[in-house]
């Protein structure tokens, strides 16, 4: 801001140049390089040529003078010679004439030139000299002896007029050369200077120019760079004012205060994303906390301390006799006590349609909130207020109360978006620990339900096996006759209850083994294992069963087949499929096991010939107490467990149980279990 | 004559067992409960004792720890009665001292079998 001020101060400064100022400078001094080399041609050339042009016309007429008096001279020679020799008056009248001519061509001349010239003064006496003798002579009588001496003097006399004549015209033409070499030269010195003159005057022009694109450009470029540094984001980016033209300073002054008015807005900003950031964090904080009274003391607390207030009162709608106490947070040296605010109930703010009560002032009067509220408010020493509902607008769980004392900056939009946010975030924390709380009640009752399980698994076993014992006993006290003969009708009637107690005995077992596998306390026992001992074992237990139902068993078992498992349960599991197997097979059938290795993985397949599984029944084959149609129709025995135990078994093991099966033509049981090592 | 003890808190397997016991002419004492039990082999120092291990009070597993630990009966054969088949069970009966175990429902034929072999092995 204070550098804005310096630069607006500078630009305003009357010294100053001005891009304008500048062009007009140049503009200015250029025109007048070129007016004053036109003024210094006009006045100290022109004159001097004007002066030589002169000379050189009062030199031509000199000549032309000096030629005519030669001209008359000559004139008067050829006819005064002609005369001389002929006699012809017309000749005599010729030199006369000539004669007349000659002072008037001699006037001519000295009117042109100085007669103080010696060679002028030699030229006019010896012309002179000559007409003098010519007059003479034309006075005489042409022919006469002493005629001829005189005719030889008066040539003499002309050949030195002649050659005065001809030193003149020689001076005269000296004369001219002279000047007219100087006016050459004259005009060399003007042609140069003339070009040394622009070239100065373009080597002014051209530096005038630089200096001008100095004070022009370079304090542009200062400023398109700052513009540029700016825009890339160095908030600290300015235009350094020096000395430069007042639209360039006004310039950098207007974009220094573009720069000021951005950072200012930026900073304004970074402090709202600090502060949004801040409760933001304070939501995952309260969400995180499952206790309901320490997410509430954490809102109370963040969002005083973030969004500047006197006083924040959390408080919760009374739920399930839940009495959670309210959470207040108070500045320090904060004026009024929210303590009765605190004791009120929140029901209020969920009439209004508006979602969140905010006011500059505790009102005087208004519809929705409550007297006893305004009161509390009051007591609290409220000036901008602002409720929020915690969760749900119409279904809330609680109220936060922001409070500043009377004076203070009104709540902003932001403020108002920030505690409603937390308020949210509250909210969810507090559905969130109420679940949590719901979710341990309901674990802890699933935990007794469990115990409360194994307990009847246990009691079962102990108490029916009991009962069983002695029915058993006594049974096979009875069929030994030990209680006396027995009747053959009593043998059968005896055979029938001890089918069904060996019924009831491994409908007993069948349950404890499966209730055991599926609660997991079998499951503890994992350990290598070949499952090609197991299978040899339970073909040597089934040898007896299969050989009395005449039920050939062929087996197909390649060692080793290595596995972690439970020994025990394997073992029955292989046993039920085998007994199934001989069970179901009619006399002369044939059952096949066999068992290998498959990539990862161990393969038991048991194969019989029996009667079969409806397709309607094999989806529920594996379920518990489930018994095929066709052997219900047989009255083959069995507890409907078997299977149940098998695939239970399977699945304990990580493995895959599959049976396909056709009515009348047999069945095959394949389980497929993952491979390990074998100790 | 060879003395025995049978201990088991329901009547209807303590006769069995009882029964088939002294159809091989052993002199058989019948205790209801696991004090009972111990009192009666402390008192009449019996060979053999069959024990039930659910029993009101004394367990039979209790029993048996109490003979192992009176040096006067710690020679005491003893077969453990369980309704109980799961190994850890097992593996405490034998841990306090057990000889023999036998799991309910059992065959009276079977349970007389090895009693009669273990008194032998123990005569021999």
């Amino acid at each position: 801001m204070a550098r804005a001020r310096v630069a607006a101060a500078s630009a305003g400064n009357p010294r100053r140049p001005t891009v304008g100022g500048l062009l007009l400078w140049t503009a200015i001094l250029l025109a007048g390089l070129f007016l004053l080399f036109g003024a210094v041609r006009l006045i100290a050339v022109e004159p001097w040529y004007q002066q030589a042009e002169d000379r050189l016309n009062d030199i031509y007429g000199s000549q032309t003078a000096n030629d005519k008096v030669r001209a008359v001279i000559d004139a008067g020679e050829v006819a005064l010679s002609g005369y001389l020799l002929t006699g012809n008056p017309q000749l005599k009248r010729t030199y006369e004439k000539a004669a007349a001519e000659a002072p008037v061509a001699m006037a001519d001349l000295l009117k042109l030139v100085d007669p103080t010239n010696p060679v002028v003064a030699v030229m006019r006496q010896r012309t002179d000299e000559w007409w003098r003798t010519a007059d003479h002579l034309v006075n005489t009588t042409p022919g006469a002896a002493q005629t001829v001496a005189e005719v030889a003097e008066v040539q003499a006399r002309y050949q030195e007029a002649v050659s005065a004549n001809a030193v003149l015209d020689k001076q005269f033409s000296d004369e001219y050369a002279d000047l007219f070499h100087e006016v050459k030269n004259l005009r060399t010195i003007s042609v140069y200077t003339t070009i040394a003159a622009t070239l100065a005057a373009a080597a002014v022009a051209f530096l005038a120019s630089v200096r001008i694109t100095r004070r022009i450009v370079r304090p542009l470029d200062r400023v398109v760079a700052a513009v540029d540094r700016f825009g890339r984001g160095d908030l600290d980016a300015r235009v350094t004012v020096g000395n430069e033209p007042r639209e360039i300073a006004a310039v950098g002054a207007s974009v220094n205060q573009m720069a000021d008015q951005v950072s200012r807005l930026y900073a304004e900003d970074e402090a709202q994303n600090r502060r949004y950031g801040e409760v933001r964090r304070l939501g995952m904080l309260m969400r995180r906390d499952l206790a309901v009274a320490a997410a509430m003391r954490a809102a109370a607390q963040g969002l005083g301390e973030v969004l500047g207030a006197d006083h924040v009162v959390v408080r919760l709608i009374r739920y399930d006799e839940d009495a959670t106490s309210p959470a207040i947070w108070s500045v320090q040296g904060a004026v009024g006590d929210p303590a009765a605010l605190s004791a009120l109930p929140v029901d209020w703010l969920a009439g209004r349609e508006e979602g969140s009560f905010v006011a500059d002032a505790v009102p005087a009067t208004d519809s929705l909130l409550p007297e006893a509220e305004r009161a509390a408010l009051l007591a609290a020493g409220a000036g901008p207020v602002i409720t929020v509902a915690i969760g749900p607008g119409a279904d809330p769980l609680g109220h936060v109360t922001l409070i500043r004392r009377v004076g203070s900056p009104p709540w902003s939009d932001f403020d108002v978006r920030m505690a409603e946010m937390s308020a949210g975030d509250l909210g969810r924390s507090l559905v969130n620990a109420r679940l949590f709380e719901q979710e341990r009640h309901l674990v802890e009752q699933l935990r007794r339900l469990n115990t409360a399980q194994s307990e009847f698994v246990s009691a079962v076993s102990h108490d029916l096996r009991t009962p069983l014992t002695s029915i058993a006993g006594y049974l096979e006290l009875l069929t030994e006759e030990e209680a006396g003969p027995i009747t053959s009708a009593q043998a059968k009637m005896l055979a029938v209850i001890e089918r069904n107690t060996l019924r009831l005995r491994m409908l007993i077992e069948d349950l404890l083994i499966l209730s055991r596998i599926e609660t997991g306390t079998y499951d503890s026992d994992k350990r290598p294992v070949d499952l090609a001992a197991v299978v040899t074992g339970a073909l040597q237990a089934i040898e007896p069963t299969a050989a009395k139902a005449d039920v050939t068993v062929r087996a197909a078992v390649h060692p080793p087949l290595p596995l972690r498992g439970d020994p025990e349960q394997l073992d029955r599991m292989v046993m039920n499929l085998l007994s199934n197997a001989v069970k179901f097979t009619p006399a002369g059938g044939t059952v096949t096991v066999e068992a290998g290795q498959d990539g990862a993985a161990v393969v038991m397949t048991v194969r019989d010939t029996g009667i079969g599984i409806p397709e309607a029944d094999q989806e529920l084959l594996f379920g518990r107490f489930f018994r095929a149609s066709n052997a219900v129709r047989r009255e083959i025995p069995g507890t409907g467990l078997g299977l149940a135990i098998v695939a239970a078994t399977v699945q304990g093991h990580g493995g895959v149980v599959t049976v396909a099966s056709r009515e009348g033509e047999g069945s095959t049981f394949t389980v497929r279990l993952p491979a390990g090592d074998c100790a | 004559m060879t003395t025995v003890l049978v201990a088991d808190d329901d009547a209807d397997i303590r006769d069995l067992v009882v029964f088939k016991l002294e159809q091989l002419g052993l002199d058989v004492i019948a205790a209801p409960d696991g004090q009972v039990a111990l009192d009666e082999v402390r008192a009449r120092r019996p060979e053999l004792v069959v024990l039930d291990i659910a029993m009101p009070g004394l367990s039979g597993i209790d029993v048996c720890r109490e003979i192992r630990a009176d040096p006067q009966i710690a020679n005491t054969l003893v077969v453990m009665l369980t309704a109980r088949v799961q190994e850890q069970d097992v593996e405490v009966g034998f841990s306090a001292g057990a000889d023999d175990y036998v799991t309910k429902p059992f065959s009276p034929r079977e349970l007389v079998s090895r009693i009669q072999s273990l008194l032998s092995r123990s005569r021999a």
